[in-house]
């Protein structure tokens, strides 16, 4: 009896003991996770940094100031079109909306269903 | 008597251990209960941090989303002075370094206390050689900043804001409030190390990015107008220059420039002068182009038409104590000629027939005596007396553009409302707000605040402006694959001691193309050119230089191109 009752007493604080080992080590990795969001939270805001600076040195680059001293070194002129060099288009209608255009014939009805197994790589016209 | 020595022995062992747990006891009792309060306290002070987050300045776009103000990150360097050894030495280095005054940063080192700033937004290039300095009790921390890609692009626009990122000139003071967004904190803890123990957050509210702005403003056409402002200032050397180009259906403001201007991006270098924008806060006695005022009124009136015939006096008109004089001696000339050769004497017979308070009445509607409204800070409403106290003197100078100041901007106001069949809009230059998510917040629409001539009069006058380019004074204002109306003015300068000077002038252009369907409405205004100073000499070219470009960019189809 008395060695049982020691056996529970033992394994009691074995198991208080591993309970209390598994709280300081999930808060300790709690902490590290703590820091490894602040550095990836760095990071992202470095990235976005990064991606701004882009955007700033993209404007730049694309100032219409920069373009005009660019071609002014490389020695290109520019010039607005003449009038007879212009030439303007009416709007031309998608042929597939003219009513008169056929459409594709229909096929035998066993070749529609096989089709359905099959894969395609055909081009659709989307509106 | 026999003593139980095992017994004792087992008594005081129990004793001396009982003791050292009642004293550990006594102890734990002290620290947890007596000193709890005061310990907690030392330990929060320690531990917990409150972390303001700073929000980040919206950004600002021209009317196509391109870029013309962003926020970057930069190094700002400050000290520990208590941490800092060899204070002296520190100063000395990083005085070195930044190229700041050595005693000033010593006199902060000296300092006892936590924080001090010693140099603040410096380039990465600075950063790094300070980073690699190594100096205990020298760090550097993040701050943004505002970079403006364009340089001196639309700089009186955008305006600039402090090393705090508040604004305090154009946009970013106008919509401060909105630019720069909400401050929000963290309440959470640190380490011995001082490292934010992100797990430990207790509290947080996150910053609100300030909204971002999209202009009416076309950065190609506002560079087009620099352009020629630089080949103004190259040819003529002027004082001052202020262009606007406006669209006049809508009121937006697509470009306004003035000189002397100043790069955003290093305003340490730039004036005070540089920095106003003029074509607002100016306001100048506009000479001859002021006619068109007088001749809308007239023709709205019904009081004249093309034909009515005027004596121009061969170029000297006696009144009362006065001599009035055109540039050239006309005899009789049309209502039509009066505008078009822009005779004084002519015009202020035009203006006799209208009467002042009409006349008068009209100057309010075009909205001279008031502030156009747009979304700038800094506006002036111009200098208008009231009628009752207006002579027989002013009705000889009011009519032709003197004896009243008014601004770059309300002159592109009401050149605008002539094209767009009469009806003044309110200038403006914000055209949409987003949140940092990207949605639509706000959007500003056009507002039509009068109509200041009916329709059939403003055509009158579209015809009569039209006439001015291809016969009268704004010969050189032509555009080759266009029609324009415009209105050429040269005003003398307004001598602060009394009168005018005598070779100080004003020249001005005002005018809108193409002349069936006005697109855009130019305001050209060069103060003091040296050499030559008519309007027609001087804002005439300028007008026809800009609105090519401008045209030619907009891809407007000419009447040419249509058959």
């Amino acid at each position: 009896m008395a060695k049982i009752r020691f056996f529970k007493i033992i394994s009691s604080i074995l198991l208080c003991a591993i309970f209390a080992l598994g709280y300081v080590h999930q808060e300790i990795e709690i902490v590290k996770t703590g820091f490894n969001i602040n550095k990836h939270r760095h990071e992202v805001s470095f990235l976005l940094d990064q991606y701004r600076s882009l955007v700033y040195n993209l404007s730049q680059l694309e100032s219409p100031r920069r373009i005009e001293d660019t071609l002014c070194v490389n020695k290109i002129a520019l010039c607005v079109p003449e009038a007879d060099n212009i030439r303007r288009f009416d709007r031309v209608d998608l042929a597939y909306r003219n009513e008169n255009v056929e459409s594709a014939e229909r096929e035998f009805f066993l070749v529609r269903f096989f089709d359905r197994f099959s894969a395609k790589a055909e081009a659709k016209v989307v509106e | 008597m026999h003593i139980n020595f095992r017994k004792t022995r087992h008594h005081a062992v129990f004793v001396i251990i009982v003791s050292l747990f009642a004293v550990l006891f006594a102890r734990l009792l002290y620290i947890q209960i007596i000193r709890h309060t005061h310990l907690s306290d030392l330990a929060a002070k320690q531990h917990k941090i409150f972390v303001k987050l700073e929000p980040r300045r919206g950004k600002i776009y021209d009317r196509l989303n391109r870029v013309l103000a962003i926020y970057l990150d930069t190094s700002s360097i400050y000290v520990v002075p208590n941490e800092i050894s060899d204070k002296e030495h520190a100063a000395r280095i990083l005085a070195e370094e930044l190229g700041t005054d050595q005693e000033k940063l010593s006199a902060r080192l000296a300092r006892d206390n936590y924080f001090a700033w010693v140099k603040r937004k410096v380039s990465t290039a600075t950063a790094e050689r300070v980073k690699n300095l190594k100096i205990k009790g020298v760090y550097l921390i993040t701050e943004p900043k505002r970079f403006y890609p364009g340089g001196k692009l639309a700089c009186h626009v955008l305006g600039i804001t402090n090393i705090d990122n508040v604004g305090i000139e154009g946009i970013e003071l106008y919509y401060d409030n909105e630019l720069k967004g909400e401050y929000g904190w963290r309440r959470s803890a640190r380490d011995a190390k001082k490292r934010e123990l992100i797990s430990f957050e207790t509290d947080t509210l996150p910053a609100r990015d300030g909204n971002s702005l999209v202009l009416t403003i076309d950065e190609v056409i506002q560079h087009i107008l620099e352009t020629e402002i630089e080949r103004l200032i190259k040819a003529y050397k002027p004082k001052a220059v202020s262009i606007a180009a406006l669209n006049p259906r809508t009121g937006e403001i697509l470009g306004l420039a003035n000189y002397p201007w100043f790069d955003l991006n290093d305003i340490s270098s730039a004036s005070v002068d540089s920095m106003r924008n003029r074509a607002i806060a100016d306001s100048f006695e506009p000479g001859s182009i002021f006619k068109v005022v007088t001749a809308s009124a007239a023709l709205n009136e019904g009081i004249v038409n093309f034909d009515t015939k005027f004596f121009c006096e061969n170029g000297a008109y006696k009144i009362g104590k006065r001599t009035l004089h055109d540039y050239r001696p006309y005899g009789t000339l049309t209502f039509r000629q009066v505008i078009e050769k822009s005779s004084n004497i002519g015009t202020t017979k035009v203006a006799a027939k209208l009467g002042k308070e009409k006349l008068s009445a009209y100057i309010k509607r075009f909205n001279f005596s008031s502030p156009t409204g747009v979304d700038l800070p800094g506006e002036v409403s111009g200098i208008m007396r009231d009628s009752s106290s207006w002579s027989y003197v002013d009705m000889t100078t009011i009519p032709m553009g003197q004896g009243i100041a008014v601004t770059a901007l309300q002159l592109a106001a009401c050149i605008s409302a002539i094209a767009n069949e009469g009806v003044l809009m309110r200038p403006y230059i914000v055209k949409k707000h987003f949140n940092e998510e990207g949605a639509l917040v706000r959007e500003n629409k056009p507002k039509a605040l009068r109509s200041v001539i009916s329709k059939e009069a403003a055509t009158q006058v579209k015809e009569l402006l039209l006439g001015v380019i291809e016969r009268g004074t704004g010969k050189r204002a032509s555009l080759d694959n266009f029609k324009a109306c415009g209105k050429t003015g040269t005003a003398q300068k307004v001598n602060p001691r009394g009168g005018y000077y005598k070779n100080r002038y004003i020249a001005s252009f005002i005018g809108f193309a193409p002349y069936d369907k006005p697109t855009v409405s130019l305001v050209v205004c060069v103060d003091e050119p040296r050499g030559k100073y008519f309007g027609g000499q001087v804002g005439a070219p300028a007008f026809k230089n800009i609105m090519e470009k401008i045209l030619a960019y907009a891809e407007v189809e000419s009447p040419r191109d249509a058959t």
